[in-house]
């Protein structure tokens, strides 16, 4: 974890320089795309354009493999429920039954792979808007889409707060073992191990109502929210190419809607 | 409602970012189950400052416990949180309820234990919908999913977070009238 | 121009039954520069609060009196304007820090006054500069080290129009020489924009190394010092609100030295040109030599320690040393040096990359905190982190509770026993003699959110000594702490190491450290570079330097009026002060 307590990848790229604001809409609009679609070949085609953009991202490799770990895993594990407790749900999507094995159909198994490849088509763009964000000029370009200052501001004001309250937790959790309330295995007993992690989360709940205030006067006292707008240190303008990739993303996104209208099957299935 | 306070804005940042930090921690007390304190947090959070500040502060927290824990986005289920935020966060509406200076009345009480789960079975309905909806998840596999979910963090709801949220009440009744004695 | 004005002005916080500003008069011309000294919660940072407008704006209470800034009242203001001519740097330093890099925290006034972003950045620039820290401008406040801090802070009211700054305790957790670097800024500061500056701090002596127009002292909410520093170190005001004379100034009382008006003691070079020379001189007498001090039973030992933070820090580099029964020992060393790492690796929390850690015999290295908890007391640096509970009471009793220390008197502690009245009696009694013995009995029934920072502080060293342990390791417990509860706190410690107990102090307080210490370990950039008697320690010109340490102001004074031997000369002192003690 970096510095600023969030993922951010310090790097020079072209995602890295690329207007906040404009990746939250990309990734939004990418979303929708997953959202409409249960169609192997929509994801095959998401899927390539997001290992593009993961190349062009400069984020390690290392970073993006623990990622896919991750949602690899959480796919099998779904994979293994859906097929225990529905193993004739691609029948009912499709209304054919290929047996395979058993009670395992062709059709299940077909769908199980398109839902995977659709939970994993939806990681480049998070990883590609969580990694190459700067946490300051995101809140300052939130503010530029429209959304009211002090909203924005509340990202600036989680990211500043991250890393103190990590530390604070676990200096905390030190402070109660070294007194004997200890949430770490040589606590023998689980039950005084839950209770002293549940009483670690009252000094945590004070120290942040403490802290409200503080943060709250510091603020007030340099006169946030005196004037109806505010401008930002850290804002960068949006570059011809900003509106360029907006077009484009934007035009992308039509193509794939007008295709989603025009078929009428939401599940692909070609046998 | 547009225009917040300089204290709602921090209210909700430092909520989400305690809710979305502490939802990184939990003790494995089973295969896949984890006793995770997180809920306490936000019932206290929306007890303390109501509605508002308990559904952006359990949206946008659950949304970090996310991310850092190398999620990624699920905004259905994030939302969830924020279900719960509200709902528990209502009984800060009634005049004779005040976290600050411990005043409260047992129906109080009875009430959040009510709407937070009424908070919950709405979130974790909404989040099991959508994610047959817009996902195309298997539907029976999700209530199955919903149901459970929905119970255990019940229970954890039940069990601590409103004990806590007494505690709190308890000693900042006795919070006034201080002198030094000698 | 702004005049500060409080008349008749009272003001007691919703939930207290007391007020704790009590008529106050006071007038603070503008271009001022004054120092507010006071015991701890004599109410020094509310007062500030009600110059800021944080009072009645953010804190609920009840004010009678009247209040001016200039013109302006800012009870019947709204807080903005009031924030226009006021710029303030809270006790808290962590909150302080807004923005998410320095840049952006010094700008952060600026963004909420609408400045163009040109005009924005040229100002940040300049401010920063102003400050020195123009280097640091994309740094994120982890990176920055508590000096550095306080530095962007002053940047960050620099960059606004405010008449008036104020100031609280911008000392506290400094080393002695970034210490001087604050008041240094601070009097450049005033001398070229000639702003009214108002300083709380409890570190007066520093203070008061450069010029001081006025001092104000509080105690328990009333003003009963009003005037010249001159006249205030003349007069024994400090001493009777329970506040510690600059060191030089009580030398030259002691000498019995008849003070009039003409000595001007603020300065301490004045201190050379009357017949107080001759007065003090006459006063001392060589010193007997520090009695060596009796080696007892060694109970901890560090050898060759190494540690890297996983940052590729190398914090502490090869530290070897031991601990006996029954010693007081100081860790000085400037802000970074790794004081607190150091403690982190004694008390388990974090784990030596090689080198071995024995307590009573034993290895150590791979215990668990809790299992080093059992023996080592460990009081952190911020007591917010240390307190669970919410009353005072729950808070000291909590460690006793959970049945881990078990100290003898407690064999027949169990979860079955638990309704036994004997032991509930016996907690009790452990507990008001711990609260007594750290002068908290008065606030037996208080919760813990209403006490002052420095009560706090108390609240949590009262916890863990508690439980007895027989080393106790103390993270700077006399920052923020006035002299009173210094004196009593560290005859209290003086106590503990009269029963064996090994303690380790931590501090910033150099003469705190020749004055109830025995031993000094000094640690630079990660190592130790002395391990001496405190005297010694303070005589090497270099490691005074390199440690960012200071010499006390009684060698100054042993400088001026030309005394050779400058231990002996500390040393009476230390003597004679014990001796007027007792
Ligand atoms: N928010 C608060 N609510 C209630 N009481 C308070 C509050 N803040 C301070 N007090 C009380 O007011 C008294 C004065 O507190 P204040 O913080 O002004 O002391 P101080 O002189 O700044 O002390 P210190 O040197 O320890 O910072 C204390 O006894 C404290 O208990
Ligand atoms: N968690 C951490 N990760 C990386 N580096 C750290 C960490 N904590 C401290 N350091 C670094 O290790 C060094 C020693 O820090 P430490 O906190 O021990 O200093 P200290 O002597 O206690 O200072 P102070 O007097 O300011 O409390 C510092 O340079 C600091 O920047
Ligand atoms: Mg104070
Ligand atoms: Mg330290």
């Amino acid at each position: 974890m970096s510095s600023f307590g969030t993922l951010y990848v310090d790097s020079d790229s072209f995602f890295h320089r690329m207007e906040p604001s404009l990746k939250v809409l990309i990734f939004a609009l990418w979303s929708i795309v997953v959202f409409m679609f249960l169609d192997l070949r929509i994801n095959l085609i998401l899927l390539g354009m997001g290992a593009l953009f993961l190349f062009f991202s400069k984020i390690p490799a290392r970073i993006i493999r623990n990622l896919f770990i991750v949602v690899i895993l959480f796919n099998l594990t779904n994979a293994v429920f859906i097929y225990l407790i529905t193993p004739d749900y691609g029948t009912t999507l499709t209304g054919k039954s290929t047996v395979l094995l058993y009670n395992l159909t062709l059709e299940t198994v077909f769908y199980i792979v398109t839902l995977s490849l659709k939970y994993l088509s939806l990681l480049p763009m998070v990883i590609i808007l969580i990694f190459t964000t700067h946490p300051s000029r995101f809140a300052s370009s939130l503010s530029k889409l429209g959304v009211p200052y002090k909203w924005a501001y509340t990202f600036n004001i989680i990211f500043r707060y991250i890393p103190d309250i990590q530390h604070e937790f676990k200096t905390i959790a030190n402070a109660q073992a070294a007194r004997g309330l200890s949430i770490k295995k040589d606590e023998r007993s689980l039950l005084k191990r839950i209770r002293n992690l549940f009483n670690i989360t009252i000094p945590l709940i004070n120290s942040a109502l403490a802290r409200i205030d503080k943060v709250t006067n510091a603020m007030d006292l340099r006169g946030f929210g005196k004037h109806q707008k505010r401008t930002w240190y850290s804002l960068t303008p949006m570059r011809k190419v900003d509106y360029a990739v907006a077009v484009l993303a934007l035009t992308v996104f039509a193509l794939f809607l007008y295709f989603r209208i025009t078929t009428t099957e939401k599940f692909w299935y070609p046998f | 409602m547009l225009n917040f306070s300089t204290k709602t804005v921090v209210t909700i940042s430092i909520g989400a970012a305690l809710y979305g930090i502490i939802g990184l921690v939990g003790i494995p007390i089973g295969p896949n189950v984890q006793i995770r304190p997180a809920i306490v947090i936000l019932t206290i959070f929306s007890a303390f400052f109501g509605p508002l500040v308990g559904l952006l502060s359990g949206f946008i927290g659950h949304m970090l416990t996310d991310v850092l824990a190398g999620w990624g986005v699920w905004w259905n289920w994030e939302l969830s949180s924020g279900f719960f935020g509200f709902f528990v966060g209502l009984v800060f509406l009634f005049k004779g309820f005040d976290m600050k200076y411990g005043l409260f009345r047992p129906a109080h009480i009875v009430f959040m234990a009510v709407t937070g789960i009424i908070g919950f079975v709405l979130g974790y309905s909404f989040a099991g919908f959508t994610d047959v909806i817009i996902m195309d998840e298997a539907p029976r596999k999700i209530l199955l999913q919903t149901v459970v979910i929905t119970l255990t963090n019940s229970v954890v709801f039940i069990m601590f977070g409103l004990p806590v949220v007494l505690s709190f009440l308890m000693t900042n009744r006795k919070n006034s009238n201080l002198v030094i004695e000698s | 121009m702004c005049r500060i004005v409080f008349q008749n002005f009272t003001f007691r916080y919703r939930n207290l039954k007391e007020p704790t500003l009590c008529d106050i008069n006071l007038e603070i011309e503008s271009g001022e520069k004054v120092l507010i000294a006071g015991q701890s919660g004599s109410g020094k940072s509310t007062l500030m609060h009600c110059i800021n407008g944080l009072i009645p704006f953010a804190y609920d209470g009840e004010v009678s009196g009247r209040l001016f800034l200039g013109e302006m009242e800012p009870g019947k203001e709204n807080l903005f304007r009031v924030s226009k001519v006021t710029g303030t740097i809270l006790q808290d330093q962590d909150s302080q820090f807004i923005g998410l890099t320095v840049g952006e925290d010094v700008a952060f006034l600026l963004e909420n006054e609408m400045t163009p972003l040109p005009e924005m950045k040229k100002k940040v620039l300049t401010c920063l500069k102003t400050v020195k820290m123009q280097d640091y401008i994309n740094h994120s406040p982890y990176e920055l080290s508590g000096g550095q801090r306080q530095r962007v802070s002053l940047a960050g009211v620099l960059s606004s129009q405010s008449e008036i700054l104020l100031f609280d305790e911008p000392l506290a957790n400094l080393d002695p020489a970034s210490g001087k670097n604050i008041i240094s800024l601070i009097d450049e500061l005033h001398k070229d924009t000639g702003k009214t500056i108002i300083i709380v701090e409890h570190r007066i002596e520093d203070v008061l190394e450069k010029s001081i127009d006025r001092v104000v002292v509080l105690d328990q909410g009333r003003i009963v010092f009003n005037g010249k520093p001159c006249e205030l170190l003349r007069s024994d005001t400090l001493k009777k609100a329970g506040l510690r004379e600059p060191l030089y100034v009580e030398a030259i009382k002691y000498s019995n030295f008849e003070l009039d008006e003409g000595h001007q003691l603020d300065n301490i070079r004045n201190c050379g040109d009357y017949d107080l020379k001759e007065s003090v001189m006459n006063w001392f007498e060589e010193a007997e030599k520090p009695r060596e001090n009796i080696r007892k039973d060694k109970i901890l030992s560090l050898k060759n320690v190494s540690f890297a933070y996983p940052s590729g820090r190398q914090a502490i580099k090869d530290v070897s040393f031991d601990l006996h029964k029954g010693e007081i020992v100081s860790v000085l060393g400037n802000n970074g040096a790794g004081k607190s790492t150091l403690s982190n690796l004694i008390t388990g929390i974090l784990k030596p990359d090689s080198g071995t850690i024995i307590l009573d015999g034993e290895l150590i290295n791979d215990w668990s905190v809790k299992a080093v908890g059992d023996k080592i007391g460990y009081v952190m640096q911020n007591p917010n982190n240390m307190t669970v509970k919410h009353m005072l009471k729950d808070e000291v009793t909590l460690g006793l509770r959970a049945g881990m220390s078990k100290p003898s008197k407690f064999k027949l502690f169990s979860w079955r026993k638990k309704a036994d009245k004997k032991l509930e009696t016996a907690l009790e009694a452990r507990f008001i003699e711990t609260i007594k013995k750290c002068r908290l009995y008065g606030y037996r029934n208080w919760p813990l959110n209403s006490l002052s920072y420095g009560q706090k502080r108390r609240a949590s060293i009262a916890s863990v000594l508690a439980r007895e342990p027989g080393v106790l390791i103390l993270d700077e417990p006399t920052a923020g702490q006035d002299y009173s509860n210094y004196t009593e706190f560290m005859n209290f410690m003086r106590e503990l190491s009269g029963l064996g107990i090994a303690i380790m102090l931590i501090t910033h307080d150099m003469h705190l450290a020749l004055e109830y210490t025995t031993r000094s370990i000094v640690i630079s950039d990660g190592t130790i570079i002395a391990d001496d008697t405190p005297a010694n320690v303070f005589s090497q010109s270099d490691i005074v330097q390199k440690a960012n340490l200071k010499e006390t102001s009684l060698g100054k004074l042993a400088d001026v009026i030309g005394i050779e031997n400058k231990h002996g000369f500390i040393q009476h002192f230390i003597d004679f002060d014990r001796g007027k003690k007792h």
